[in-house]
This record gives C-alpha cells, structure tokens and sequence, in this order.
C-alpha cells in the first residue's frame, strides 16, 4: 500500500512539473524568433529574394506555436492575436518578396517587430 | 635635420618611390586602384545626396540627463492631483513590472507646483518653465513617448543608438553616415556639454559602432577653451605644418592600402586633416565672447544657474550656423550647486533638484528657439529635448519619483513639423501611454528625425559582418501624424 500511495505520490508531481513546462513559453523558441526575424529584416534590405521567403516561412511556423502555446494556456487572449498577427503579417511579407516588392516587405517586417515588443510587454519574464 | 632634408632622405630611401607610385595610380606589389577607391579613402565625409528632400539641414539633440519629471513640467493631470497621497489604483499598473526600492509609494503631487496653459495651441506648462512656455506654440509635443530600461546608462545607450547594449552607432553617427559633411572645416558631428566632467554614460553615447571610426561625434569641453590644441606649437609655421600634414597624408595613404578594411586608420588620416583646417575655422565657430550683451542674456548667460547650459546653446547655435550636421548637448549640472545629485534624477527632494535643473535650462532652450528664430534658422534646424526615460506618479522617498519608462513626454520643433501640436497622451496619473497605438518608442523618434534630414530608415543600411543593418535596428515608423 505504501509503495503504491508513493508511487502516486511521484506521479502527481511529476504531472505537475509537465504541466509547470507546458505553461512556460520556450525561451529558445523565443530567441531563434528575434534571430530570424533579424536575417528577415537583412535579406529584405539586400533584396535575397530566397533568404527572405525562408527567414518569413521559419517564422510563419514558429509564430504557429506561439500561437498554440498560448491557446492551450486559455487566459491570454491578446497573446494568441498578437501571434496570429504575426503570423499573417509573415505571410504578407512572402507574398510582398515573391512580388519582388521589398519596400513593402520591409514595412510588413517593421510591423511584425513591433507586434513582438508588444507582447512582450505583457508576457516576457524579465 | 630640416624638412627638405627629411623629405630628400625619404625620396631616396625609396618610400617616396612609393609615394609617388601611389600618386599614380600603382602601390608596387599592390597593383592598380580606382580613382573613386583613393577618393573614398581621401574623403569619406564627403558630402552624399539624402534619399528625397531634406526639411532640415542640422539637428540639436538636447538630451536632459538623468530623466526630468514631465509631469512637473509639460504634463499636467488633474486626476493625479486629486488622487495625490492615495495608493495608485490598480488598473494604473496593469501591464507593467515596477522596481521601486522600497515598493510602489503613495501618488505624489508637488504642493509647490502650479500650471498655466500658454499660447495658440494652449499647451499646459509648469511654474518651472516660465521662459520656455512663452514658445509654446513653437513644440510638438509627444506625450506618448515610451522606451526598455530602468536604470540610465543603458537606457541613455538605447536613446541614442538603439540599443541596450554597447556596439551600436548613434544617431548622429548615421547621419553623418548617410550625409558626408556640409563643412569640411568642422566636425559634422560634435557633442558638446556643460559642468565640470564628461557626460556619466560616456562616449559610447556618441561612438560610430560598426560604421567606419570617422562617423563618431567630436566632444567639444565647456568653457572659453572647448577644443584642446588648437594652437600650432611655438616654433611651427603653417608652411612647416603643411608640408608635415602632406608628407603624412602620403605615408597614411599607403599605409591605408595595405590594411583596407582599418576604419580607424582612415578616421586618423581624416582627423589629421580636419585638425589642420579646424585650426582656422574651429576658432571663430565656437568663439562666443564678441556675442552681444543682448543675446547673452536672452541665453541666460548672466545668471549663474544657467550661464554653463547657456553658453553651450550659444555655441550650438553657432555650429548650426557653420553647417554641423548634429549637434548632442548632454545637461550637466550648474557650478556651485551643492547637491548629491548632479543631474535630473530626482528620486528624492524633486522640488530642490528640479527647481535647480529646470533654472538651468529654461532660460537658454527658450533663448535657443528665439534666436534660432530671428536668424531665420529654425525652419531648417530641428530642436529636440529627449531624455532616457520619464519619472513615475508615484512618489520615492517621499519627496521624489522613480523611474518610469511607460509614459513620458518629450518634444521636437523645428522644420517639417506641425508646430503647436501634441501627439499622444499619457493615462489620467501619467504613468502609461493611453492609447498604445500612439506609443513611441525611441526607435520612431530616430525614424522622424532620420525623414526630415531627407533619409528613409529603411534605406539608411550599412553591411556589418554580412549582415545589412539600419538606425532603428528591426524596428521605426515615422510618425507621420506630427509632421507639417
């Protein structure tokens, strides 16, 4: 009985220690975002047709499971728009460099920077 | 041995073999160079077109070191007052991390403070401003500034290079980049301040970071002296000196060639040359004994509070006048004061520090704009009073504030701006920006200011390492919504 009731015992606070992960936003994930998101802003400003649309694709996705961290963490509304925004504003970035139209991908860019520091007033442990 | 002697010997040793081969066009081993390669290495101040027409011609940047209080100064919220010595409401602090020592203190009003609203546009000043508030309609006001950062020296870094960490050039800096020079006699880019030591948060604030050394600012001391050496050595005649500086100039030139990508040898070759024209024109540029009576007094130069901050404004004025294109004046503190606090950071006793600083400055800013004014300088001059950040609504040590980089005001005037204007607001306690729409940051002042001296920040690009970097690093948008 003993043995069983510590069993339980370790399950729960391991349970707890996932759930305590899952509630934490991957600050590696973070990092790579504001990584890429700066090789975004270069290869618009040199015109690399092909270094743009993979810079803005890897943040489509990654801004995806921003997203779906803050979705499953139900209490942050503002936190899954702003995601959302960001990606969208990825996407409009890879129609504007397919349409050769760095000027426009360039303020798009700007505007997904700005998206960033916004969240981060409300969300980043500092 | 004497100069001709010198120069014979080196001819024959074979450096001037060299000398002359670089003249030509060959470097022996190092084959040919263009000509527009040997002027860039000769020149890289020369002047550059912006990217459409320029509003402006020159900036005075008036960074208020320490983070005055604009809420003792230009924003005035009755709500605070009402609620002053009550517990700041909750929904004030929502969104924010506070770090006061000692916790969040109660609301705090000055009971000293009294407000007026001045001119056309009825902008709202304090009793500490009475000169200032007479040009109320010359400002545009942006009361919705905001920025990162809760202690001043990295915060003064992001002000002026974007960054909070060193590395980064200034402001200045890419202008000068992007602009060349309109004097090549004179620095295109000078940092000037008053009281008795070099701005706390250090020449970092002014460097050129990964853009070539020859864009940093030039600090000019304060007082009658403001450039070290300006007089030949006895003994030298300006011939002697001239021949010296050519010999050097041809010596550097092919020193440059063998190490291309050392900026800081060409801002050298460069530094030789300008010291040599400087020597003529610095002198009466920055010469303000033979001003009149009149004018020194408009810049407060006959009160001892403000005679130090005056006489740099003076200066600047003049510089402006000389076509330097960027003009930082970093506040220091008035001679003879004795205070622990030698800056704006009021964090206790704001009456007294404030009551210091605002004397200081007052007076001379207002004399600025005035005779910036009169001279029909000020369509093509952009005036702007900045500071690293603002200063909370609640109270510190129960007579000052602490920092507050959510919600503060600042303001520019000048060419290309709607003069008589306010942007943005703070909440009704001042503490946050109301409508985060309208927040800006110091990226967008960097990007407003970049637009009237007729630069796009998103062209403004240098190739660092590989990677294309700009003033306002990923960030800036203009603020369109102030601008003529």
């Amino acid at each position: 009985m003993r043995k069983l009731i510590t069993a339980f015992g370790v399950l729960l606070v391991l349970a707890g220690l996932v759930h305590a992960a899952d509630t934490e936003l991957d600050m590696d994930l973070m990092q790579t975002i504001e990584d890429t998101n700066k090789s975004l802003a270069s290869n618009i400003a040199t015109e690399n047709g092909p270094g743009s649309t993979a810079d803005a694709k890897e943040l489509q996705a990654l801004f995806g499971k921003v997203e779906g961290h803050f979705v499953a963490k139900g209490d942050a509304p503002d936190a899954v728009e702003l995601s959302r925004k960001s990606m969208d504003l990825a996407g409009a970035i890879l129609k504007s460099v397919a349409d050769k139209d760095f000027g426009t991908a360039s303020g798009a860019a700007t505007d997904l920077s700005r998206a960033c520091r916004t969240c981060h007033t409300f969300y980043k442990k500092s | 041995m004497s100069n001709d002697s010198r120069r014979d010997f080196l001819l024959k040793s074979g450096l001037g073999l060299g000398g002359a081969a670089a003249m030509s066009g060959v470097i022996p081993g190092l084959g040919a160079f263009s000509a527009a390669h040997a002027a860039e290495l000769l020149d890289p101040l020369a002047p550059k077109s912006p990217h459409f027409p320029a509003k402006i011609k020159s900036v005075i940047w008036l960074h208020q070191n320490g983070a005055p209080s604009t809420l003792d100064l230009y924003d005035y919220k009755p709500d605070l007052v009402k609620l002053a010595g009550q517990s700041i409401p909750a929904s004030f602090l929502k969104g924010i991390k506070t770090s006061t020592q000692g916790g969040v203190g109660k609301l705090f009003v000055s009971n000293k403070r009294t407000w007026k609203q001045y001119g056309e546009s009825g902008a709202w000043f304090s009793d500490l401003l009475p000169n200032l508030a007479q040009h109320a309609d010359k400002l545009t006001f942006i009361k919705s500034s905001t920025t990162v950062g809760a202690t001043h020296d990295i915060s003064i870094l992001k002000l002026n290079t974007g960054d909070l960490n060193p590395g980064r050039p200034s402001l200045g800096a890419w202008i000068t980049y992007a602009l060349g020079t309109a004097n090549a006699d004179l620095p295109p880019y000078v940092v000037l301040y008053n009281g008795d030591r070099e701005p706390s948060a250090g020449s970092v604030n002014w460097s050129a970071g990964f853009l070539p050394a020859v864009y940093q600012g030039t600090a000019f001391r304060p007082g009658p002296s403001p450039i070290l050496y300006l007089d030949r050595p006895d003994g030298r005649n300006a011939q002697q000196q001239r021949k010296s500086l050519d010999l050097l100039k041809r010596l550097n030139v092919l020193g440059a060639e063998h190490y291309p990508s050392d900026t800081e040898l060409r801002a050298r070759l460069q530094s030789y040359e300008l010291a040599d024209r400087m020597q003529t024109a610095a002198p009466k540029a920055v010469d303000i004994s033979k001003e009149s009576a009149a004018t020194k007094e408009l810049y407060g130069i006959n009160d001892k509070t403000s005679q130090s901050y005056g006489e740099v404004l003076l200066r600047a004025r003049r510089l402006v006048e000389n076509g330097v294109r960027f003009i930082q004046v970093v506040s220091g503190f008035p001679e003879g004061v004795e205070t622990d606090r030698q800056s704006w950071d009021a964090h206790s006793e704001l009456d007294q520090n404030h009551g210091v600083m605002a004397r200081m400055v007052d007076k001379p800013i207002a004399g600025l704009l005035a005779d910036l004014k009169d001279r029909g300088l000020l369509d093509s001059t952009l005036v702007v009073w900045t500071s690293e950040f603002g200063r909370t609504s609640w109270g510190e040590s129960g007579s000052g504030r602490d920092h507050n980089p959510w919600g503060y005001t600042q303001w520019m005037a000048g060419g290309g701006l709607k003069a008589g204007f306010t942007y943005g607001a703070t909440d009704e306690v001042g503490l946050q920006v109301a409508d985060k729409e309208k927040s800006v940051d110091t990226y967008d002042l960097h990007a407003t200011v970049l637009q009237l001296v007729g630069l796009d920040h998103l062209k403004t690009t240098f190739l660092n390492s590989g990677r294309s970097e700009r003033p306002t690093v990923v960030y800036g948008k203009v603020i369109k919504d102030i601008l003529a």
